[in-house]
């Protein structure tokens, strides 16, 4: 028994083992560089829930609004006007219409000069027009107000003494501190809000809450939390290739072979630049494509150096490049 | 048995999470891709060749200096501007300086001329900092001009990666006299107009040469009594010899990619067909048959391929079939009428004339016909030859009017359209392979 359960435990044991050594050679997922695409993720029951429905339905009857607000029916609208008899044909008559006139501003009237008024003639003055004196209708007299008990007591006039000027002064002390106190609280609640700003552009702005390099938060992208590859993020490495590109003049032959790019291996210093000469990793078949990939390291190392982030640089210590001479 | 103890249990799980720990993937690494490269001739510095002649070295990096110019692909840092005038051939030169002046390779040269020429090449990449190219030619005293043609070929092909064409001559039909009664004779001639020669005296009209593989022998239409017969020419003597006479008209002959054979078009009784002969025999097989006009053959460098513009169909169109004759196929389809195609020598492409729009155009296209580009247009342009390199086509172009036609060449790119300097008028270009 106890022997069985050794030669099992060992095979076991070896088998895994050899699972464990054989499965971890396994090349690591080749990824190409693909443009970023923003995904919806659609989930499908949005397709596929089934609308809600009820079995029991009643057919409740409402009457439509209606558009007119009597119950009469419309009537054919009456032609106006007199349609049984021709109309009296306009005839001339003598009347000589007037002219339009044209009416304009009245010509302006030169100021006159400052002549002596005539001195006006003693006319006698005329007589003041005997207004009537109407005579204001006698108000109705009000009804004489009954003088009201008074029900509140008038408070007899205040005699200033020294402890309300005291109590006074307490309550102006209250208020001020109490101002000073929303004073403070306001400032704080600022000073508060305006860390809390600072943090939420820190937030922001930061790198490390946007980048991959965690694998958690940021853009999603395949992978594991400790893998390696494709670390820059797209616009780096966008802006690696577009660097590049500014240095790349294949040979003029290079354009009509189809199909033809070439593969690159660069290594970088810390400070963007090339270190040695970049090595050639795909197959050179032809002296065209010999030529090109010389023009791709020529590219490479003038170019140099290039604004990676320094931070990063495990991650772009090695960059593979393939050129190609067309645009897609 | 002794019971596996907790103490050895756990020893044996943490050495298996240790082993585990220890195999890691292979370092991953950031993917890029970069698109879209731009074309710029590369800039490159040739000091003087050494030399114990300085003036026989300053020559001799002339010639290799308006050979690179010339092709369209280079730019020649301005010679005094480089830290040293006369190249180092044995010296690793200092890469940070001649980066500084701009060059993206540097060409070391030593010439000698001691009753045989000696001529040797170092390129140098200034980006990587190591050799591209070593080189060294020999040559007897007449030779010199073809070590520096030579070594403008070794620098091209180290640095673009196509072959070179410098080291070759042109074949073309030179014309003088008036517009009216021209005459016209062969003259050969170096790529850079060295070296002229007339080939045939000019007293019969000599029409459309061509080379043969080998650049020994040409071939070409002669108006002889009046009447078109094919000749084949011995470069080296000077022989001219017919080919013999059949039917009414021989003409448009080409040499097969293996030199053994010809073909040409017979006409005979109103049609029009091709033919092809081996040379020194005296029967000609029939390849076309039928009413129509056949010519303008060219054979595929493969020799397996014959194209040739037919108006079969109603207008010049470009055909292909097998050499041996058979069905052909039409592979020309755009605007207007095709002729003169001529398959490139690393057969990817054919170059051909087409007439449209009351113009001329000269062009390429794939063998299947698809990916036609036209290179030129003008009112009179036609007749493209290839370089060996099949990536420049020499042609000739005539403006009209009272003046008349000239060389011109083009790289298949559209790029760096050249007249070619000739003493007199000249049409009907072949550019022989690779002297060397």
């Amino acid at each position: 028994m106890r022997s069985g359960l050794i030669i099992s435990f060992i095979a076991h044991s070896t088998l895994i083992a050899l699972g464990l050594i054989s499965l971890g050679n396994v090349k690591p997922l080749v990824m190409d560089q693909v443009e970023s695409i923003s995904v919806d993720l659609v989930p499908i029951e949005e397709f596929s829930n089934i609308t809600i429905g009820s079995e029991q339905s009643e057919n409740i009857k409402t009457d439509a609004p209606s558009l007119v607000d009597t119950i009469e029916p419309a009537q054919i609208a009456q032609r106006t006007g007199n349609t049984q008899e021709d109309q009296v044909k306009p005839e001339i008559t003598e009347n000589i219409t007037p002219a339009p006139t044209v009416q304009t501003a009245p010509e302006p009237v030169p100021a006159p000069n400052p002549a002596p008024d005539p001195e006006p003639e003693p006319t006698a003055e005329p007589e003041p027009t005997p207004t009537e004196l109407v005579e204001p209708e006698p108000v109705l007299a009000l009804e004489p107000q009954v003088e009201l008990e008074p029900k509140e007591i008038i408070p007899a006039p205040l005699i200033r003494t020294a402890s309300i000027d005291k109590k006074r002064e307490e309550y102006k002390k209250q208020l001020e501190e109490k101002a000073k106190k929303r004073a403070q609280e306001l400032a704080e609640k600022k000073a508060k809000e305006a860390k809390e700003a600072t943090r939420i552009s820190d937030i922001i702005n930061a790198e490390e809450s946007r980048g991959a390099t965690t694998g958690a938060g940021g853009e999603q992208s395949a992978g594991k939390a400790t893998g390696q590859a494709a670390t820059l993020t797209q616009t780096e490495q966008n802006a690696l290739a577009a660097s590049m590109r500014k240095c790349w003049n294949p040979p003029i032959s290079a354009f009509s072979e189809d199909g033809l790019t070439v593969r690159l291996l660069v290594n970088l210093n810390r400070n963007g630049s090339v270190n040695g000469t970049p090595k050639i990793l795909s197959q050179i078949n032809s002296s065209v494509a010999g030529a090109t990939a010389k023009a791709a390291q020529r590219a490479v190392m003038r170019c140099s150096p290039y604004a990676l982030n320094a931070q990063k640089y495990d991650n772009w210590k090695q960059v593979d490049v393939t050129f190609d001479p067309n645009d897609l | 048995m002794k019971s596996l103890s907790r103490r050895s249990a756990l020893k044996l799980g943490i050495s298996g999470a240790a082993m585990l720990a220890a195999i890691n993937p292979a370092l991953a690494l950031v993917k890029i891709t970069v698109t879209g490269g731009n074309f710029t001739p590369l800039p490159i510095a040739i000091p003087n060749f050494a030399s114990s002649n300085p003036a026989f070295g300053q020559q001799m990096s002339d010639i290799v200096r308006s050979n690179l110019k010339g092709s369209g692909l280079f730019s020649l840092i301005d010679t005094s501007s480089l830290p040293q005038n006369v190249g180092n051939i044995s010296a690793n030169p200092d890469f940070s300086i001649w980066r500084a002046t701009g060059a993206d390779a540097v060409v070391m040269g030593q010439v000698e001329n001691t009753g045989q020429i000696e001529g040797s090449v170092r390129v140098w990449d200034t980006q990587a900092a190591e050799q591209v190219v070593g080189k060294s030619y020999a040559s007897n005293s007449s030779g010199s001009r073809r070590i520096a043609h030579q070594i403008s070929d070794a620098i091209y092909t180290s640095l673009t990666g196509e072959g070179g064409y410098f080291d070759t001559r042109i074949v073309f039909v030179a014309e003088t006299g008036p517009k009216a009664n021209r005459t016209k004779r062969l003259a050969i001639m170096d790529l850079d107009g060295s070296n002229l020669q007339y080939l045939t005296s000019g007293k019969t009209l000599a029409l459309t040469p061509r080379f043969s593989a080998n650049g020994k022998l040409l071939t070409y239409l002669n108006f002889d009594n009046g009447l078109p017969r094919v000749y084949l020419l011995d470069l080296a003597s000077g022989r001219q010899q017919s080919i013999g006479n059949f039917g009414q008209m021989t003409f448009s002959p080409r040499f097969s990619p293996d030199g053994r054979s010809l073909v040409f078009s017979v006409e005979q009784g109103g049609a029009t067909n091709l033919y092809a002969m081996a040379i020194g025999s005296n029967k000609p097989s029939q390849l076309t048959s039928g009413s129509a006009i056949d010519t303008g053959a060219s054979y595929s460098p493969d020799g397996q391929k014959i194209a040739f513009e037919s108006d079969r169909g109603g207008s010049q169109q470009i055909y292909i079939m097998g050499a041996g004759g058979g069905g052909a196929q039409r592979i020309s389809y755009g605007k207007g009428s095709y002729s003169t195609p001529v398959f490139s020598p690393k057969g990817d492409l054919i170059a051909f004339t087409r007439q449209s729009g009351g113009q001329f155009h000269v062009g390429t296209m794939k063998p299947d016909g698809s990916s036609e580009r036209i290179l030129v247009s003008s009112f009179h342009a036609e007749g493209p030859s290839w370089a060996p390199n099949g990536r420049v086509i020499m042609f000739f172009k005539d403006p009209g009017g009272n003046s008349g036609p000239q060389l011109y060449s083009v790289d298949v790119w559209g790029r760096n359209e050249q007249k070619i300097q000739t003493p007199t008028f000249a049409s009907d270009p072949a550019w022989s392979p690779l002297l060397s």
